[in-house]
């Protein structure tokens, strides 16, 4: 129902021509009341420029606008048009949506090339081709040969696309799994394995009541864990309650981790709460 | 009792926006007593003797950086404070620009910065003055011979939290909200500040004096791909891995390195990570160079990593804004994370309140053969 709800929201189907109208003076209220919220703060004293490094840009009714400050107003638009959706689903969510995913991807591309293309395969080799063969120019330095295996390697990914070379990209992925197969298997079970179950067998202690409480209970969470998770025999009687130890150590573990999960979500909530009521309408905090 | 089962999950999003607005207009103070993990890291970096070293892998992009900035700002401020050799990097392309950023901007707490202030009665006197001096630059006008108010100077370092030396009138309580203003203002920026003591102050940044030295007492070497590959390579060669640092410049002849050629050099890595990089570090590090270290993350990954510190394999946990509070206590510079804690308690509460609401719900209206 809310589905249905916000989809017709969004799409304005089934309007009436006064609904429409509604909607449109909602959309101008909203608009006229972000653009007099921002006037105002621009407009207070220090508003969005309290750091003297600001560039101005120009001086409008009496407000002082640098490019920090516009960044800031560009922000809170698009952050307050992205948490509109928790009301509905409408056309300002979708622009920033639509806008999000356009500047990622572009940011992302750009990163790719600046990072890795650029800095960790065409300085170090390719423009030695590019400048000296091509374009005649004398490169001081010597270009790093050995970088030729990878880029092959890499160009051999992209066959992909190509069905008749297709083949040739399993070469590249033979390389990356047999490689990172062979580094991590043997550092993650040691890490992740044999340093953990050493540490769980040493850990019988019972010098001390709450230690020889935690040693209980790891000792019976592991084992009780272990046994739910063995298939080879029925879960019945002494076997099926273990089982069901086992099964409440998982559902209170599940609880923790959705637990911290919450907690992390309102954090990056209350960051977000937090930055409009401070760094964009610049309310001053008590206490 | 079926409308508990029916609450418009417009009216939960509006009571959990409250929950956070609220405490975020008018804070309050919360009692702390920080947990094993957290002072596990903190006992560790302060372990350590000036002139260590640690490595700092900030393995995050903007979109954790609520979680994790307060944590990595109040570990850098403690290593700055302890005057540590940092060497800091990022795993994460996305997260150049916000490691350098943060770095940079701890770096600049630890600033002498000199503040011109008088001293006034209310603030109405307070902006008569600032009038009176417009168009005059402030920081050197204020405190000069036509003082109006009781006037002075103090030189702070506002990262470590403390007053080098002062002269003149008494300064105002250095708040952590002030302190952390001042910690990027730039010289000439003013502000007007209540005391509530004292009284209305107008201050004034006069100079900034750079006290920790690129190359020197730090370096951000920025991110190169790899991860596991990345952490094996640096534990064979620091200088192999980073030839040059995230400007360009080469790293072999930086003092900051000095003794360091490899991981096994470095005297404690603390890793701050939104994805699985503390893991990596871990399993192709810690066990592989012998190096001590502890991980900040965010709070969906802190469970996963419980079975690490329980065997022993790293020293703490800081997980999510609470374990960043908790960091803040124990260094003694409460900053962004006790900004944020209280509005996150009462959202806790209310998300648990709703729990108990709509659980009390489903379970009467079963009692009654209602809705299952």
């Amino acid at each position: 129902m809310a589905d249905a709800d916000n989809a017709a929201a969004g799409t304005g189907q089934g309007e009436t021509g006064r609904q429409r109208a509604l909607r449109l003076a909602a959309v101008a209220v909203l608009l006229g009341t972000f653009a007099a919220v921002n006037v105002l703060i621009f407009q207070k004293e220090g508003g969005h420029s309290l750091r003297a490094g600001g560039e101005l840009v120009w001086k409008p009714l009496g407000a002082t606008v640098t490019w920090e400050g516009i960044g800031i107003v560009v922000a809170a638009g698009l952050t307050l048009a992205l948490y509109s959706f928790l009301y509905a689903d409408n056309a300002f969510f979708k622009a920033a949506e639509h806008l999000y995913v356009g500047v990622g991807l572009g940011y992302s591309l750009v990163l790719a090339w600046f990072q890795y293309i650029k800095a960790e395969l065409y300085v170090p080799l390719v423009k030695y081709w590019v400048r000296e063969s091509w374009l005649g120019e004398q490169v001081p330095g010597r270009p790093d040969w050995k970088l030729i295996v990878p880029m092959i390697l890499g160009l051999f990914l992209l066959a992909r696309f190509v069905r008749r070379l297709e083949w040739m990209s399993r070469w590249a992925f033979a390389f990356i799994i047999g490689l990172g197969a062979g580094m991590s298997i043997p550092l993650f079970i040691d890490a992740q394995v044999l340093r953990q179950v050493e540490q769980t067998i040493a850990a019988v202690r019972f010098d001390a009541l709450l230690v020889a409480l935690n040693t209980l209970v790891l000792l019976v969470g592991v084992i009780s864990v272990l046994i739910y998770f063995y298939f080879s025999i029925e879960h019945r009687g002494a076997v099926g309650l273990v089982s069901k130890i086992g099964i409440w150590f998982l559902m209170i573990s599940f609880g923790a981790s959705f637990g911290y999960t919450v907690m992390g979500r309102m954090a990056l909530l209350v960051g977000r709460v937090q930055w409009l009521i401070q760094d964009w309408l610049r309310i001053p905090i008590q206490g | 009792m079926h409308w508990l089962l029916r609450i418009d999950r417009r009216l939960i999003y509006a009571l959990v926006a409250i929950a956070i607005g609220l405490p975020t207009l008018w804070r309050f103070r919360l009692p702390i007593a920080p947990s094993p993990p957290v002072e596990g890291v903190h006992s560790a970096i302060e372990a350590l003797e000036p002139g260590q070293v640690l490595l700092a892998s900030l393995d995050f992009d903007p979109a954790s950086a609520p979680e994790l900035e307060p944590m990595s700002r109040a570990v850098l401020r403690h290593a700055f404070r302890k005057r540590l050799r940092v060497i800091a990097m990022t795993h994460w392309p996305q997260g150049v620009g916000l490691a350098n950023q943060i770095v940079e901007q701890t770096v600049r707490e630890f600033d002498e910065i000199t503040v011109a202030f008088e001293r006034f009665a209310s603030r109405q006197q307070a902006e008569q003055r600032r009038a009176a001096l417009a168009g005059q630059p402030l920081a050197e006008a204020l405190g000069g011979p036509a003082a109006v108010g009781a006037a002075g100077t103090a030189v702070i370092r506002a990262g470590a939290g403390s007053v080098r030396s002062r002269s003149g009138a008494e300064p105002p309580a250095w708040s952590p909200a002030l302190l952390q203003a001042l910690g990027q203002a730039e010289p000439g920026s003013s502000a007007l500040v209540e005391d509530p003591e004292r009284g209305w102050y107008l201050l004034a940044v006069r100079e900034r004096t750079p006290s920790l030295r690129y190359g020197e007492d730090y370096v951000f070497l920025g991110q190169r791909a790899g991860l596991g590959i990345l952490i094996v390579s640096m534990g064979q060669s620091m200088h192999a891995a980073f030839p040059a640092d995230a400007a360009g410049r080469p790293t072999r002849e930086m003092p900051v390195f000095r003794g360091v050629e490899t991981l096994g050099d470095v005297d404690y890595l603390i890793c701050l990570a939104a994805g699985n990089s503390g893991e990596a570090w871990v399993a192709y590090g810690a066990e592989r160079y012998k190096f001590p270290m502890g991980i900040g993350c965010t709070a969906v990954i802190a469970p996963d990593l419980y079975p690490y510190w329980q065997a022993g394999q790293i020293t703490g946990i800081v997980g999510g804004v609470k374990g960043a509070w908790e960091y803040e206590h124990l260094i003694g510079i409460p900053a962004q994370a006790t900004e944020m804690v209280p509005a996150q308690t009462v959202a806790h509460m209310v998300v648990i309140a709703l729990i108990a609401i709509c659980n009390l719900g489903y379970f009467l209206s079963r009692r009654r053969g209602g809705a299952r």
